[in-house]
């Protein structure tokens, strides 16, 4: 099996020097222009009032759909980690539904991306945790309850983290992998029904990247505050 | 408030900070590499780097990195463009809605206490109509009585009035008739005695006067008796003639008694002739009659009027 059937990284559309354009960063634009652009034409003539339009109302049910997730999964101020989790799950989702469209490469296919996306995470748990407590008390975490757990506070970050990209990478990766499996099997049928598949498994996917993301940067912010409660109290009635 | 402001600007500062490390990672392998097409793959855990045959990775370092920025891009970009507008649009929303909930609890709450003041202001109002009709209904009845009393009260003068009008009229009508009655009495007698007996009337009457006198001696001691200390009082409708003033005294002191005899002419006995003394009274006149005719028909209009 060609590696440029199954990662579009190969698939080299421009380059200069170092620099280069791949099927993955190009397809990748693609996705975040088609979102950008539908937030900007949404959100321009955005309504306050009771009366809106239905494309903002499913913007809004989206956003407060994963603000709820967020609350249940924090237990506090959903905005801060809206941006990031919503980001991921929308750029995921909405590159897997493309995959319909012919000639599209999902840049989630990629592992490129799929790495790109764990090494996010992967800083985001330390970032959230130092933004929630501060780099000194953060740190301090790693030499308590006595600087002899140092080397077991940090092993269980990395392997904790590294589980958690290996999770990603099988969970992004299996849906094509099983479809390639199957194509190379049965050519007929399988595919427009594994397309159908596709869809719901993508947007699956979308939703397990995002909810494992937030069950990470949550269990390590959230791990903090409980050896060290006074750091910030979680706001009540969210 | 002000530790989640702390907060945001932590992760801005964060951010920044590795984003310029991604960066300068990229720069670096990059320059590693030399310019020669980019092969190399990335291991199922990133962040480790290992060189790969041409052709056979499955992932590029550098579009790792370059996804890297590009997702940490998006993520700004549709913070600014997405997130941050619908948030601000659902909190001022749900702020809008608390604030017109409350103004319409207020709202309510100012209503319901206007319409208790307005049912306690009707309660009262009912109650001072009530008292008022109940006083009004009073003032009628007390009105009422006083001008049921006042028109009782005129209609009783009135009827007094009446009755003494009626009574006066009697009167006169029955003095009236006594009066016709006595002349026509009068003149019937006298005529028929000078036509049938070939008498006058007066002499008639002084004879029957002395027969009376003469029959009756008791009640003549008795008026005798009370008339001891003052005169008698023969009364006559006519002048008495001086032979009959002096059979009349005669009849009188026949006795013995000594008595002072006054002879009076009154017209209201009509025919007739009495002697009186200290009230009482010996004879009979036409008056006497009269006054009885004039009791039975005193009843007679009595019954009548009581008919009616």
């Amino acid at each position: 099996m060609e590696m440029s059937s199954v990662t579009p990284d190969h698939d080299v559309l421009w380059q200069w020097g170092v620099l280069r354009i791949d099927h993955t960063i190009a397809f990748t634009w693609v996705v975040m222009a088609i979102l950008i652009l539908a937030s900007w034409l949404i959100t321009r003539r955005i309504s306050t009032g009771t009366r809106i339009s239905r494309w903002q109302h499913l913007l809004e049910m989206i956003v407060e759909y994963t603000r709820s997730q967020i609350r249940e999964m924090a237990h506090s101020d959903p905005d801060r980690y809206l941006a990031f989790i919503g980001t991921l799950f929308l750029f995921i989702a909405i590159s897997n539904l493309l995959a319909v469209v012919p000639w599209f490469v999902p840049p989630t296919a990629s592992l490129s991306t799929a790495a790109a996306l764990a090494i996010c995470v992967f800083f985001a748990v330390p970032v959230f945790g130092i933004a929630s407590s501060g780099l000194g008390a953060y740190l301090k975490e790693y030499i308590k309850p006595s600087p002899v757990m140092l080397p077991f506070n940090l092993i269980g970050e990395l392997s904790r983290t590294l589980a958690l990209a290996v999770r990603l990478f099988g969970n992004m990766m299996s849906g094509a992998k099983i479809g390639a499996i199957l194509l190379s099997i049965v050519p007929f049928l399988i595919p427009v029904v594994m397309q159908l598949v596709g869809l719901l498994t993508g947007l699956i996917q979308a939703y397990i990247f995002a909810i494992l993301a937030m069950v990470y940067i949550a269990s390590g912010t959230r791990a903090r505050k409980e050896r060290n409660p006074e750091v910030e109290p979680e706001p009540s009635g969210n | 408030m002000h530790r989640a402001r702390q907060c945001d600007q932590r992760l801005h500062r964060i951010g920044a900070v590795l984003l310029a490390l991604l960066l300068l990672l990229a720069m670096a392998g990059a320059a590693q590499e030399g310019g020669a097409p980019v092969e190399e793959t990335v291991p199922a855990a990133a962040g480790q780097d290992a060189a790969a045959p041409p052709g056979g990775g499955l992932a590029t370092w550098t579009t790792t990195i370059a996804q890297v920025v590009n997702f940490l891009i998006l993520v700004l970009l549709m913070k600014y463009f997405l997130y941050g507008r619908i948030t601000a649009a659902i909190d001022n929303r749900a702020k809008r809605i608390a604030a017109e909930q409350q103004d319409a609890r207020t709202k309510q709450e100012e209503a319901e206490a206007k319409g208790q003041a307005l049912e306690q202001k009707l309660a009262e109002l009912e109650h001072d109509r009530a008292k008022r009709l109940e006083a009004a209904k009073a003032e009628a009845a007390r009105l009422r009585e006083e001008l049921t009393q006042q028109a009782r009260e005129e209609v009783g003068q009135a009827k007094a009035r009446w009755q003494d009008a009626l009574r006066q009229e009697q009167d006169q009508f029955m003095q009236s008739l006594r009066a016709e009655i006595g002349q026509q009495v009068c003149a019937l007698s006298r005529d028929a005695l000078a036509r049938l007996a070939s008498r006058d009337l007066e002499s008639a009457m002084v004879d029957a006067f002395l027969s009376r006198l003469n029959t009756d001696r008791d009640a003549l001691r008795q008026l005798l008796e009370k008339a001891d200390r003052g005169a008698l009082t023969v009364r006559s409708a006519f002048e008495m003639p001086d032979g009959a003033r002096t059979r009349i005294e005669q009849a009188i002191t026949g006795d013995g008694r000594l008595a002072r005899v006054l002879f009076e002419v009154d017209t209201d006995l009509l025919c007739g002739i009495e002697l009186r003394a200290e009230g009482n009274a010996i004879g009979w006149s036409l008056e006497k009659y009269l006054g009885e005719v004039e009791e039975d028909f005193r009843k007679t209009l009595g019954q009548a009027s009581g008919r009616e």
